[in-house]
């Protein structure tokens, strides 16, 4: 087997005079190289919806929509859930639940796949979580990028949830394993936690970051 | 000579060579089967005849060495106007304009080798065996686009300074490399009938900008690269008829060549994206199928000094449906709207329990095509042979699939060149050809497709000219028969 390196360099040699070798390896590095110098890679870090003091919910239950941004597919085209979020006293203080509904993504109101309850997570004190869901598998309905093509992902919310946690917001970590891999982290992906004033009546557009910025309209 | 004497300059010459065997498509296709020039048909009966009809090669005697190299100058220039309301397409941002609108541009200089080796001997009175070895490129396409300097050192959008057919292609190159051997009979000097055979090495290299929702948003902008391999059988065969006094003065040959692989072939490799951050190699197949080849030709001499040529192709491009990728060992097949057939049915309807299986696909659902070329060849003296040749090569790629990696056109082409006998065993050729291409304008037309076909539209219009140096040698000689015992004086009669 000749190598892609020799390869390289016989036809540097032979071609002398010629233009036209393709070098795909070092075109994908230069990419890289000018992407990371505009984007530096970034550690994972926790961001907050509120600042100061925070006092944490009241137990109880409230209807949400909650819209997951995978930041390095889409600027503005959230993957939505109807979310009954469910914060409770446990045994190491505030917790929480959520029981997630993949929505349509044309429509964004017809519940699409099967129901999911993940949690309990812990509140800290200063209402920061930390919340690593199980794998998560989305139905391709709900999946607002490529249409019909199922998602599965790991996915870890982190965020603050304070008193009257009308909106609650955060960055999402993790990884896509399907349709196509990326991380989740760089560009920063993100999530909210939207309070629904009637359940099923969400709003549209909805948030997608903590800065309030909407997602694209529905189509 | 010791071996490695030997061995290292074989080794950097098949080295070269192969590093070289990017080429440009020079008829249908990505079809770039014009090595030995005009002199490469189906009628005639050097090494090249191994290729375009391997019964060619017992109309020869003795041994033939045969090493040709086409150079070929190519320009091309894409000046993309996407259709705005095209799903995935982005407008540029104002800090953008001319990122992913405008022209973009190529100059290559690529060179395609061919070398071959025959040998033939009549081992009756009525019957002749020729056999022989190759090595060519009978398809292959590369592209080293030109960079937009107006997008050089960037501070916000990375990708563009690689031009506005970065979607489709950066660097690219799709190319199968014939090993063949061959046999051949002949008949009386009137029929002559040949196989071939070998392996086919396939082998696709290709960088494409992507976002992984498939859009033209420049902040999403990442990159696909998939590099792969793949060994495949390869079989042609054919015939000559020579019908009158001389093999010379008239023969009409015929060949098929099959699809390297036999049909659908799977190109192994691996594909590396870059969404916002590296990710692991995937390992994937591509799925795709290449053509079959009927070549028709008729050559004559109704002088000595005058031949005259036509022969033509037919590919059957139209099996080139799809480049399919998927896991190892998947199935890959896509519906009429590019929907992964094994979780969607031809009418769009969900598939209770499949599981999706393509990763990526690029529709090609190319057509067949055909070429015709007429020549003739002048002997101004008994050496110097004068040639000259036109041709048209209809376009396999609809405008609802065209796109900057695997360009087509219909084509009219002129050459002309010189062949001469320097020595008794040794000849040369040198010719020119020049194709013209048939400027194409497929802004609006281009089809799209749904996930996992989906892609930016390749709207625009594509320009190309191609010009084409073709050198050959071709060194000659007959251990094999015997030469003819010298004249003996008159025997004295005796009384």
């Amino acid at each position: 087997m000749i190598s892609h390196r020799f390869l390289t360099w016989a036809c540097a040699l032979s071609a002398i005079g010629l233009w036209g070798c393709p070098n795909t390896e070092r075109e994908y590095d230069d990419f890289v190289d000018r992407y990371e110098t505009i984007h530096p890679p970034t550690t994972s870090m926790a961001s907050s919806g509120a600042g100061g003091g925070c006092a944490l919910p009241d137990a109880g239950t409230a209807d949400y929509l909650l819209a997951l941004l995978a930041r390095p597919a889409t600027k503005d085209k959230p993957v939505l859930f109807d979310a009954k979020v469910t914060t409770q006293k446990g045994a190491a203080g505030s917790e929480f639940k959520m029981e997630l509904q993949a929505l349509n993504a044309t429509d964004r109101t017809t519940p699409v796949g099967m129901p999911l309850t993940i949690g309990p997570f812990p509140l800290g004190a200063d209402g920061g979580f930390d919340a690593k869901l199980p794998p998560l598998t989305v139905t391709g309905d709900a999946n607002p990028l490529t249409p019909g093509m199922e998602i599965e992902a790991t996915v870890e919310l982190i965020g603050k949830m304070c008193a009257p946690a009308d909106f609650v917001c955060g960055i999402v970590n993790g990884n896509v394993t399907k349709p196509v891999k990326i991380s989740l982290n760089s560009p920063q992906s993100t999530f909210t936690l939207t309070r629904l004033m009637t359940p099923g009546d969400y709003p549209e557009p909805p948030k997608i970051n903590c800065a309030g910025d909407l997602a694209a309209p529905k189509k | 000579m010791t071996p490695m004497r030997f061995s290292l300059p074989l080794s950097l010459g098949l080295a070269g060579a192969a590093a070289l065997l990017g080429t440009d498509a020079l008829a249908a296709g990505f079809a770039t089967a014009k090595f030995g020039g005009e002199h490469g048909n189906p009628t005639t009966d050097n090494p090249t005849a191994i290729y375009y009809n391997p019964a060619g090669i017992a109309l020869s005697q003795g041994i033939r060495i045969f090493a040709d190299g086409n150079i070929a100058f190519r320009s091309v220039t894409y000046d993309r106007r996407p259709d705005p309301k095209a799903p995935g397409e982005v407008p540029e941002p104002a800090d953008a304009q001319g990122a992913n609108t405008g022209r973009a541009s190529l100059f290559n200089v690529v060179a395609a080798p061919m070398v071959g080796l025959t040998a033939g001997s009549k081992v009756s009175d009525s019957v002749g065996l020729a056999g022989g070895l190759a090595f060519f490129v009978p398809f292959g396409g590369t592209a080293v686009w030109d960079k937009n300097d107006a997008f050089k050192d960037h501070p916000k959008y990375p990708g563009a300074v690689d031009g506005t057919q970065r979607y489709y292609a950066i660097h690219g190159t799709i190319r199968t490399i014939y090993v063949s051997g061959a046999l051949a009979l002949n008949i009386k000097n009137k029929f002559s009938l040949g196989v071939s055979g070998g392996v086919a090495l396939n082998d696709i290299d290709s960088l494409r900008a992507r976002s992984a929702s498939a859009s033209s948003d420049l902040d999403l902008e990442g990159r696909s690269w998939f590099k792969g391999k793949a060994l495949t059988p390869q079989l042609g065969g054919g015939f000559v008829i020579t019908p009158l006094d001389t093999i010379d003065k008239l023969r009409i040959g015929f060949s098929y060549q099959a699809s390297p692989g036999f049909g659908e072939m799977k190109v192994k490799g691996t594909l590396t994206n870059f969404f916002g951050s590296k990710e692991a190699p995937l390992d994937l197949e591509v799925h795709q199928t290449l053509p079959d080849v009927f070549r028709l030709g008729v050559s004559f001499r109704p002088l000595d000094t005058v031949e005259v040529r036509i022969f033509g192709d037919y590919t059957r491009w139209s099996l080139f449906q799809n480049q399919c990728f998927a896991k190892a060992g998947d199935e890959c097949k896509v519906n009429s709207d590019g929907s992964d057939a094994a979780i969607r049915d031809e009418n769009g309807q969900e598939i209770k329990g499949g599981v999706a299986t393509v990763t990526n696909n690029l529709v090609r659902r190319w057509r067949d095509s055909g070429g015709v070329r007429v020549g003739a060849s002048f002997w101004v003296r008994k050496p110097l042979e004068l040639f000259v040749g036109a041709g048209y090569d209809s376009s396999a790629v609809p405008d609802s699939t065209l796109e900057p990696s695997l360009i087509d056109f219909h084509s009219l082409s002129t050459a002309f060149g010189l062949r001469g006998q320097m020595h008794k065993n040794l000849a040369g050729a040198i010719s020119y050809t020049h194709y013209f291409f048939v400027p194409r304008d497929i802004t609006g037309k281009a089809e799209h497709f749904v996930t996992p076909s989906n892609g930016v539209d390749t709207g625009g219009t594509y320009k190309q000219n191609i010009g084409v140096l073709n050198i050959n040698l071709m060194a000659s000689f007959d251990p094999f028969t015997r030469p003819a015992p010298a004249p003996q004086p008159a025997a004295p009669s005796s009384l």
